[in-house]
């Protein structure tokens, strides 16, 4: 059976390869295709079932195995677009999904009684909009603004009622030596932060 | 519906100097941007509860801190 061994290379270039590998066996014979990598197996997987081509795929040690059969409708494979499968993906709701990320007391930089006043403005309008973030991660001096009693923490705690999830910074929070005084949100760790951070659809900074 | 005031300022200098007397004098306020239909320009103001409207606008009155109160629907 051919075989078109992927590994190593990013999207297009393994969906390229099977079409390509596709072209040279007849219709209906099999054909394999080995990838290690998450992305280009889904990409894959689209791809080929698009393309009629029956995919059958098999996980060893993080290795895998796509099983095709050459459709009879060749026509699809020559006319085929492997970059269209190579889109980053797009979350759910047209990309509407995003994550404030707090780094700090103030908004921008410049002084800091403004700095101040500005990041209270811009939680006590998020609160009010339509289009919410998912989460929002607050860290170094950042987590002040979860701190009890103050007009931040009481949005924030606004946003939480709305399925916003605030996670703030345990570190930092030990740092300042502020867990009494923190009022809102989830005391969290870098863990989380970084696997939030990684599957965001958009960052937002401030 | 509930109405909140809203205590609108002739420059950001003055919302930050009302929002420290009041802080100072326990009275609690919201930094919110000046909403749309009152003002296109960027600006904050603040909100209090309306049981404290009258310590604070006696409280800024003796700093000769003048402002516009608005109302608007508690958000």
């Amino acid at each position: 059976m051919k075989t078109i061994d992927t590994k190593g290379r990013l999207c297009p270039e393994p969906l390229i390869m099977a079409r390509n590998g596709l072209r040279e066996v007849n219709e209906g014979e099999k054909m394999q295709v080995i990838s290690d990598n998450d992305t280009s197996y889904q990409n894959l997987m689209s791809f080929l079932e698009d393309l009629g081509a029956n995919p059958v795929a098999d996980k060893k040690d993080g290795i895998y195995t796509i099983e095709v059969t050459k459709p009879a409708e060749s026509a699809s494979v020559a006319e085929s677009n492997p970059e269209a499968y190579c889109a980053v993906p797009q979350p759910a709701g047209g990309n509407t999904d995003y994550v404030v990320v707090v780094r700090s007391c103030r908004m921008g930089e410049g002084e800091d009684d403004l700095g101040s006043l500005l990041i209270r403005g811009y939680f006590n309008a998020l609160k009010e909009m339509d289009q919410l973030p998912t989460h929002i991660i607050m860290y170094n001096g950042g987590v002040k603004l979860a701190v009890k009693d103050t007009d931040t923490a009481a949005a924030l705690a606004e946003l939480e009622d709305k399925d916003v999830s605030v996670l703030v910074c345990g570190t930092c929070v030990d740092y300042y030596s502020m867990k009494e005084q923190i009022g809102v949100g989830r005391i969290s760790n870098m863990y989380q932060i970084a696997t939030t951070l990684a599957e965001a659809g958009k960052v937002v900074y401030l | 519906m509930s109405e909140e005031p809203l205590l609108l300022f002739p420059n950001v200098h003055k919302v930050m100097r009302a929002d420290r007397i009041c802080k100072a004098l326990g009275i609690a306020t919201r930094v919110i941007p000046v909403p749309e239909e009152v003002s296109s320009e960027c600006g904050m103001c603040l909100v209090v509860a309306d049981s404290n409207l009258n310590a604070c606008r006696e409280a800024l009155s003796k700093e000769n801190i003048t402002f516009e109160l608005h109302k608007r629907g508690k958000q």
